[in-house]
Formats: structure tokens, sequence, C-alpha cells
């Protein structure tokens, strides 16, 4: 069964109690001369059944009753079976075995400690017990570390502080476009207008519509000789819609002065709103915005934005995309008003004065040629009856506001003027014919003359008619109200179409985008706040047992770093996510309280396993890639420990006097390892990637220590078990 | 330890004396102030006493003029809204500027500073904030008091009410501006005080509320705000101070209550006494006379037409009179 997880358990000293209930693999750090007192708590170890396997890792002299007799280790009975890794001396030599010269060890240091940490790797600690288990073993390490220097960390993990905090770093001016273009449409669907307004923009259109079927008629002959002549009723339907489009100016006023107060105060009720003809505002998917907005916060956060600027660009897109109300639509449509279609004045004469000339002349000349005689006479005066009966005709059937200006009215006026000149060319025309005969004397010239005056006079007459109608229509402001109609209209469907409809959508995002917002900035200021403990350098940490030097902090550390504290904040923010969706605040506090956990829980994470093996990797697995490449890169010492044999030069935990015994016959157990990281990236490329098919290497998912583990068995007369304790 | 009781003579609003007993609780801060302040009890009421040290005096005297702007605002508002005072702006209860410690107790403020809660606003929440705003100073405006400092410091929050306080750098309408006192002379575009210039003020806290703390910074960037805000603001931001709309039209916008409380003329009741002053001066010789006013424009007029007549006839008549002569 392999191990998932390696306890240690120090009793040196009573340093550790045995814990209640253990599990997995454990490693027992034991002093040499107590390993019998100690046997009950390794009877109860190894009873246990969820303990995979114990390694017993025993410090120090043997107890003086067992030397110098050749008895280096007193082992209760009860370890017969178990792995014991006996350490004679902390310091160790360096030693390969037939080398009959051991040396003091070139980096004293913590050889122990090493060995210990290497254990805590599962993979490593199950291959121990494979090939310890049922021996006392002297171990022989040759270690390097991979881990990355705490100052260098601590100086990385204050930069990425000061980036997350930084005031001035812009985001992206498109943030939150696509969350804003799926939620809140563009589009005016939806926005059609119904019920009262509706109603009200149909009557109006049909009014508009009819006056321009009126007034389009009045250029035609119904309009001088129908029954149901235009002329007779243009004036009320003008006025009819003018007080329809002021009748509709004043509806949509109401409609936007209900969508803007529901809006702005949630006065008048939704209802009354309703009661208007919209449809209802279409409701909110809160959990897909919610969903939609950690996706663009996150993408933000990896983008390397800070926390105060995104949660500024999210304060602006709550206030942006918050219902805005429509004041300005309000304030449009009623500056607008009030709203009228005036009757423009139809020309006083439709058939103009300037014609009065014309009238007397063809009366005139009619008379003139058919004279003298009485033919002259009933010629001039057939044509003057008719242009003082076309006078008369038009000048009744004139439109006003009230009607038609009537043929009594028009009768004096007509016969006064046009029957006035026509009779004056009468008698001219018939009295030059009989002072001086018309020198035309054929009937076709005659005819000729006589039709052309005729016609003439017909055509301007009508022509007359048909251009003082169309100086009116010019005059009448159809078109005006029209425009004034789509325009009110297009008012009104704007404000449904963007404030009304997506009412509950927008507010959802501003809720939502002000909960992230809240939740940022309190992260922001806690993460400020927790800066001088969570970027201090750990007390006495050293790398390697030396100072490096300073140098500028690695970008690929600074990568892992911020990455690191980047997730940190987004678990810190966490509890945003729940509120964003059902709308709710999340109480002051919270996100700072969290916080202070997380960072906790995040340094004790790293100090227990190092930053490569830290639990919140999960999400920038690369970044940790590239750090490692980086160290296995400045570390060739670790090549080298890799490539070590069983029979090559380590530290032998163990002091030069104590080598005696060692075992000379038996075959030493090697373990060369390195963590799993490490041949990831050897493997894609370099010129160690033969590391990552050797199938002798042992390849830890955590741990930082790269290198070579030697257990060489003890002499069998060197290891007495004790009958007693736990037997 | 028992706390200090201590009688204090005082005036009330209306500058009657009084002597009441001031019981010390407590230290008490709010943002917008300078002056030094105690929670104190009187008669079992808590009070706010606004003071000024004798030590705090003498390193800055500046802090002399703040307490006066205080206590003159506090009594012009209490003399015109008298007994029904509005809830949305501190009420002075009492003061005393002749002592070497001057002081003012004003009524404990309601809640607050809105600093806090600002930042996790609701809707619902920032609209009631809006016209809460507003209405204060709708309401200052009525009683002819110009704060000079509206900003988050100096407005104070608890459930969906605001109250005003802090009236440090107050003014009454029309005085002369005293620049030192103007936090900000942005938006400060006339001679004397206004109360649109609070207008200006109060336009950038609720960008601020709005938009975030970023978005108040010393320039005022504008470009990407939201069209409710520019609708609302434009006409305030780009206007000077004679063209900005008053509180109330901002109120209105915002659909805000306009009522206001009824108000008294503190002014009004002086009439008698001021005619009684002018009758008694004009007994005694009266007050040093006016200079005489300017001659009505109609009789400078008729004097020059006079002068163009008159050497207009000269010149008509000088060819006869040079004639007569020959």
């Amino acid at each position: 069964m392999s191990t998932s997880e390696v306890f240690v358990l120090d009793l040196r000293d009573g340093a550790d109690q045995p814990p209640p209930s253990p599990s997995g693999g454990v490693v027992v750090l034991d002093r040499a001369d107590t390993l019998v007192e100690h046997a009950e708590v390794y009877l109860g170890l190894l009873s246990e059944e969820m303990v995979t396997a114990v390694v017993c890792v025993a410090v120090g002299e043997p107890a003086r009753d067992d030397g110098p007799g050749g008895v280096a280790l007193t082992a209760p009975s009860v370890l017969r079976n178990a792995a014991v890794l006996w350490v004679g001396d902390e310091r160790g030599v360096d030693w390969a075995p037939g080398d009959a010269a051991p040396r003091p060890p070139e980096r004293p240091g913590a050889a122990l400690e090493d060995l210990v940490a290497a254990l805590r790797v599962p993979e490593l600690f199950d291959r121990v017990v494979e090939l310890a288990e049922g021996r006392s073993v002297s171990p022989g390490v040759r270690l390097v570390s991979c881990a990355v220097d705490p100052a260098e960390e601590a100086a990385a993990r204050a930069a990425a502080v000061r980036s997350l905090c930084a005031d001035d770093q812009p985001v992206g001016e498109d943030f939150g476009a696509a969350l804003v273009e799926a939620h809140v449409p563009s589009t005016r669907d939806g926005a059609v207008l119904a019920g009262r307004v509706h109603a009200v923009q149909l009557d109006v259109v049909r009014r508009l519509n009819h006056v321009t079927e009126l007034a389009r008629a009045l250029g035609t002959p119904a309009a001088l000789f129908g029954t149901r002549r235009p002329t007779e009723e243009i004036g009320k339907h003008v006025l009819w819609a003018g007080q329809a489009v002021e009748n509709y100016r004043q509806v949509v006023v109401e409609l936007l002065d209900r969508v803007d107060g529901h809006v702005q105060i949630g006065r008048p009720p939704v209802e009354d709103v309703l009661a208007m003809g919209v449809s209802p505002p279409v409701e909110a998917a809160g959990d897909q915005v919610a969903a939609d907005l950690r996706r663009a916060v996150d993408a933000q956060l990896d983008a390397g934005a800070a926390l105060p600027a995104l949660a500024h660009e999210l304060r602006l897109l709550s206030a942006r995309t918050g219902p805005q109300g429509c004041t300005a639509a309000l304030e449009a449509a009623r500056l607008r008003g009030p709203l009228s279609l005036e009757m423009p004045e139809f020309p006083r004469w439709p058939l103009s004065l300037w014609t009065l000339p014309l009238v007397l002349s063809c009366c005139a000349v009619v008379a003139y040629l058919l004279g003298p005689g009485w033919a002259g006479w009933v010629g001039g005066a057939l044509l003057a009856a008719c242009w003082s009966g076309a006078g008369w005709l038009v000048l009744a059937r004139r439109p006003r506001a009230e009607g038609e200006a009537g043929a009594v009215a028009a009768a004096p006026v007509a016969l006064a003027t046009f029957g006035a000149v026509a009779a004056v060319g009468v008698v001219g025309g018939a009295l030059g014919a009989l002072a001086q005969p018309s020198p035309f004397t054929s009937g076709w010239q005659v005819q000729a003359g006589v039709w052309s005056a005729a016609l003439l006079s017909a055509a301007v007459v009508v022509l007359g008619w048909r251009s003082a109608v169309h100086q009116w229509r010019a005059r009448l402001r159809l078109a005006a109200m029209h425009d004034a109609v789509v325009e009110l209209t297009g008012l009104a469907e704007d404000a449904v179409a963007g404030q009304w409809r997506p009412l509950r959508r927008r507010r959802a995002i501003a809720a939502a985008a002000d909960e992230v917002a809240a939740g940022l900035e309190e992260v922001a200021t806690a993460l400020r706040g927790a800066q001088e403990h969570f970027c201090a350098v750990p007390r006495g940490t050293t790398v390697d047992g030396h100072d490096r030097m300073m140098r500028p902090v690695p970008a690929e550390l600074y990568a892992v770093v911020r990455g690191d504290v980047v997730e940190v904040c987004r678990c810190a923010l966490e509890p945003a996510w729940p509120a964003a969706t059902s709308a709710l605040r999340t109480a002051p506090g919270v996100y700072e309280q969290r916080l202070n956990r997380l960072i906790d829980e995040y340094t004790g994470d790293i100090r227990r396993h190092g930053l490569f093996a830290a639990a919140r990797a999960d999400r920038d697995e690369a970044a940790r890639d590239a750090l490692m490449a980086r160290v296995w890169a400045e570390t060739p010492a670790a090549a080298q420990a890799l490539r070590v044999g069983a029979g090559g030069e380590m530290t032998q935990l163990c002091r030069s006097g104590q080598l005696r015994y060692l075992s000379t016959s038996a075959e030493p157990g090697l373990l060369r390892f390195a963590p799993a990281r490490l041949r990831r990236v050897v493997r894609d490329g370099g010129a160690h990637q033969g590391f990552a098919a050797d199938l002798a290497v042992t390849w830890g998912a955590g741990g930082e220590l790269i290198g070579a583990l030697r257990l060489l068995p003890l002499r069998v007369e060197s290891v007495r078990h004790d009958a007693g304790g736990g037997e | 330890m028992g706390a200090v009781r201590e009688p204090e003579r005082c005036r009330d609003v209306f500058g009657v004396l009084r002597e009441v007993v001031v019981e010390d609780v407590g230290e008490f801060v709010t943002p917008g102030s300078v002056l030094e302040q105690r929670l104190v009890h009187v008669d079992g009421a808590l009070f706010v006493r606004k003071y000024v040290s004798r030590a705090a005096g003498a390193r800055d005297p500046r802090r002399y003029d703040l307490l006066d702007r205080e206590v003159r605002a506090g009594t012009r508002l209490g003399q015109v809204f008298k007994r029904l005072y509005p809830r949305e702006l501190a009420r002075l209860a009492a003061y005393n500027l002749d002592v070497e410690e001057p002081f003012a107790l004003l009524h404990a403020y309601h809640g607050e500073p809105a600093i806090g809660p600002a930042s996790r606003f609701a809707e619902d929440e920032r609209r009631r904030f809006e016209q809460e705003l507003f209405r204060a100073l709708v309401l200052t405006a009525a009683a002819g008091v110009v704060h000079g400092a509206v900003g988050m410091e100096a407005v104070r929050w608890q459930e969906g009410r605001l109250q005003l306080v802090d009236f440090e750098h107050a003014l009454r309408v029309g005085d002369p501006r005293w620049d030192a006192s103007s936090p900000d002379g942005a938006g400060r575009t006339g001679a004397r005080a206004d109360p649109r210039d609070d207008v200006w003020d109060a336009a950038r806290l609720l960008r601020r509320v709005s938009l975030g703390p970023h978005a108040d910074g010393p320039v005022l960037d504008r470009a990407r705000d939201p069209e409710r805000l520019r609708v609302l603001l434009d006409p305030v931001f780009d206007n000077p101070v004679e063209l900005r709309p008053r509180a109330a039209e901002v109120l209105a916008a915002l659909r805000g209550d306009p009522s206001l409380p009824p108000t008294t003329d503190p002014e009004a009741g002086l009439g008698p006494g001021r005619a009684l002053f002018d009758q008694v001066s004009a007994a005694k010789g009266g007050p040093p006379s006016p200079p005489p006013a300017r001659p009505p424009r109609r009789g400078r007029r008729g004097l020059r037409l006079f002068s163009l007549l008159a050497v207009a006839v000269l010149t008509a008549t000088a060819p006869f009179g040079k004639g007569a002569r020959r």
C-alpha cells in the first residue's frame, strides 16, 4: 500500500506526543538509548491499522552498557520488522564504502533535518521502507536543496503585495464590456410599446395620415366639385391631429416619468409602469452574472491588475451598468412640448389677382373676334361668366380652420373682381369690333383665337388652384409632427429597451460588481496591513547553511510568488461570489478575516512543504516549472548528487569511529530521488534529459531535495533486540 | 473615579444666558472637525462639546475662527428652524465664546461617519444618500448658510438617514469668502459665498459615493462617468457658480422630498428695533449722512440737450451778427 502522507513524530526529549489517531506513514525520531523505553509507542503505532509503515530514526550513541562490545543499537523487539535508520552522529562524515579515510563533512549542517525532510516525501518513504524493512541501517546522504532563498522569497512577496495594492495600475477600459453585452443587449428587443401608449401612438399616426390624405385630395377636382369635399373638414382634422400629437407627447412623458421614478426611487410600483403598456422587465440570472463577472475578474488578476484598480473598475462598471434612469429622455420629451399643428392660412386669392389682366384680355379677345354683332356679345359674356364662376368657386372652396369660406361670402368678392374685369373686357372687345372689325375673316382663324382664349383661361384656373394648394401644403407642418412622433417613440423605446426591460439585470450586475469591489477593497486594505509579517524573512532561515548574496528577485520567483498571493486573495474573495449571485451583501470584515487566515495557512504551508509543493500551486504549474528550471540550472551540484552511486562519497550519518558497526558484506541500498516537477523540467529539454528516463530515480510529488540516500546495513552483531518492552 | 461635573454659563441659539452642568463622558472625534471635541452629558442628554483649549488656541489661533463659524452657522440654523429643527443638520444647543476656552454644545450626532458605510452602499442606499445630501443642502440654503466643506468627512449616516455636521468652515450667504477656510477652492468662482458652492462639493461627493474613492482625485476625470451622473452633474461641474443649479433643482432631479419645515426669518423681528434706532439716530443728528445721490439721468440728459441747443443757436445766429456789424 503506497503512503499518501507522512507524519513525523519526534520522541527525543519528549518533544512530541503520539497523535491520537495516526495515519499514513510515520517517521519516528528517537534517541538511540531510549528506543526500548518507547517500545509501547512503537507498538501502538505499528498496531494502528491506518498506519502504513513506521520508519524509526534512532539518533545518537548507544547506551553505555551496550558498548564497547560491538553493539551499536538496542531496539525493542517490536521494531524487529520495521525500518530502523540509525544516525550515530547528526553531523556525519564524508565517506565512501571501501575508502578507509573518512573526512569531516564538507558542508556541515542539517544532514539529519534533510534526511527527515526527504523522508516526508511519501514516495521516498515507501522506498526506504521497502529497502530497510526488518533491518537496521545507517543512512548516508548526498542532498542538494532546490528551495528558494527565504530572503529572496520574502522580497518577492513584498514586491507582489506592493504590485497588488498599487493605486496607479490601470485596468483595460473594456473591462466588463463582454459581461454587459451578454446581459444588457443594446438591441431594442422587447421595446415595442403596447397598451395605452401604443393606442395613443396609433391614433396620432392615423390622424396625421388622414390629414395627409385630405391635403393631397385638395389638389383634385373633388375638392372643388365633390359632395364630401376635403376643404370642408381639413381644418378641424388638422386641429385634432395637433392635439393628438400633444396628447401622445404627454403620454410618453408620463411613461418616461414612471420608468424614471421606478428606476430612481422605486416609485411608482412596477404595476403602474406596466399599465402604460410596456413589457415587464426581464429576469436576471444572478448565477450567470456572478460567473461571468468572476471570469472577468480572474482574467484581470491573472493579467496583473492591482486590487484597488480592479475595485475601481468594478465601481465604474456598477455605476455605468446600474440603472441609469431616463432623466435626459424625460427632459427632452418635456422640452419638446407643447406640440400643436397649426392650420396654415390658405392663399387669400387662390386665383391670383395677377390673372385679372388675363381675364380682361381673354374676354376682350373673344368679344372682338366674334363681333361685331350679337355673337361677340354672347361669346364674351359666356367667357366672362366662366371666369366669374371659377373665381367664385375657388374663393368659396378656400379651406379654413373652421371650414370652407362659403359660396355666399365668396359671391360678392368674385363678382367685384373677376366678374367686373371680365365684363369690362367684353364691353371693350365688343366696342372695338364695332369701331374696327376684326381682320381675321376666315372661320378657322376666329375659332382658333376663341378656343385659345378659352383654353388658356381654363388652364390658368386649374393651375392657379393647384398652385395655391401646393403653397398651403408646404406650410402645413405635417412632416415636423411625424418627426416629433418618431422622436418621442424613439425616446420611449430607448428608455424601455435600455433601462426598463433590463432593469433587473442591470441591478444584478451593479450589485455583483459593488460586492466584489467592496471585497477587493477590503482584501487590499487587509493585505497592506498584513504586509509586515507576511513579507518578513523567517528568523534563522538560510539556504544550504549560508546566506546567498542579495540580488534582484528572479522573474520566475516573482511570478510564482505573485501567483500565490493572487490565489490567496482570490480565495479570500470567495464569499463574494455567492453574495453576488444572490445580490446580498457580505458583512464587513469577512474578507479581512479570511485573508488573514489564508495568509497564515499559506505561510505555514510554505514552511512545511516549501514553495514548490505549496498547496496553492494548482493554478501556476508553468510558473513553478520555470522556477524549477532556473534553480536546476543554477545548481550544478544537484545533477552530481543525482548521479552518485552506492559506492560514491556521501555524508554517512555517524562518526568515523562508528563505521565499524556497518556491514562491509551486505549490499547497500541506494535511493536517488528528486521532485517530480524536476522530471518534467529535464524531460522538456536540456542536457539532463536522461534523468527523466532513469527508472532508478524516485520522483516525489513533494519535497525540495534532490540527491541520493544510501542505506548501509549494520552488522548483525551490532544490533540487539530487546525482548522486553512491547513484546 | 467619577466623571467631572462642572457648571458652565452659556447662551442658547437665541442668545439667552443659561447655566448648565456639564459632565464629561469621553473623547469624541469626527473626521471633518479640526476642533477638539468631547462627549458630555447635560441634564442626562448627550451632547458634543467643541472647544478650543488654551494650548491648542495658542498653537493655532485659527481655531477660534473655526469655532466662531460653527457657532454663527448653528445659531442661524437654530433661529431659522426653531422647534422643528431638521434632523439632517447638526444642531447647536448652546455656546460661550467669552471664556478662556470657548466652546459650543451640539446635540449628539446621529450615526457614524459616512466614510465607512459608504463604500458598501447598495444601490437603494446610494440613491437615498444622494437625496438626503441634497436635502440637507436645501435646508442650509433656506437658512442662508453655506457649509463650505461638504465632503465625506462632514456627513454621518445611520439607516438611511444622513446628517451634515461640522460647520467649521461655514459662511452666511453673501459673506466675503475666506479663502483660507475653503478646503478646496475649486467650484468657488464668485467673490461672495453662495449656497451653490456647497452644490459643487456635494456633486463631488456624489461621484465619490458612486464611483469609489479613486474617482475623487485632485483633477476630476469625468470622461467615463455613467450617463446618470453626467445628466445630473454636468450642469454643476460645467457652470460657474451663478449658472450652477441650486440644491433644490438637483434634489428635484433626484426625486427627493422638496418640502421644507416651517422657517422663521430671524431678521424680521429686528425691524421695529432698527426703525427705532434710525429714529433715535435722526433725533441725535443722525448717523453720518450718505453721499448725495447721483442726479437723475433725465436731468443730465436735459442739460446736454440744452447745451447742444445753445451751441446750435449761437452757430446759426453768428452770420447775422457779422452781417449786422458790417
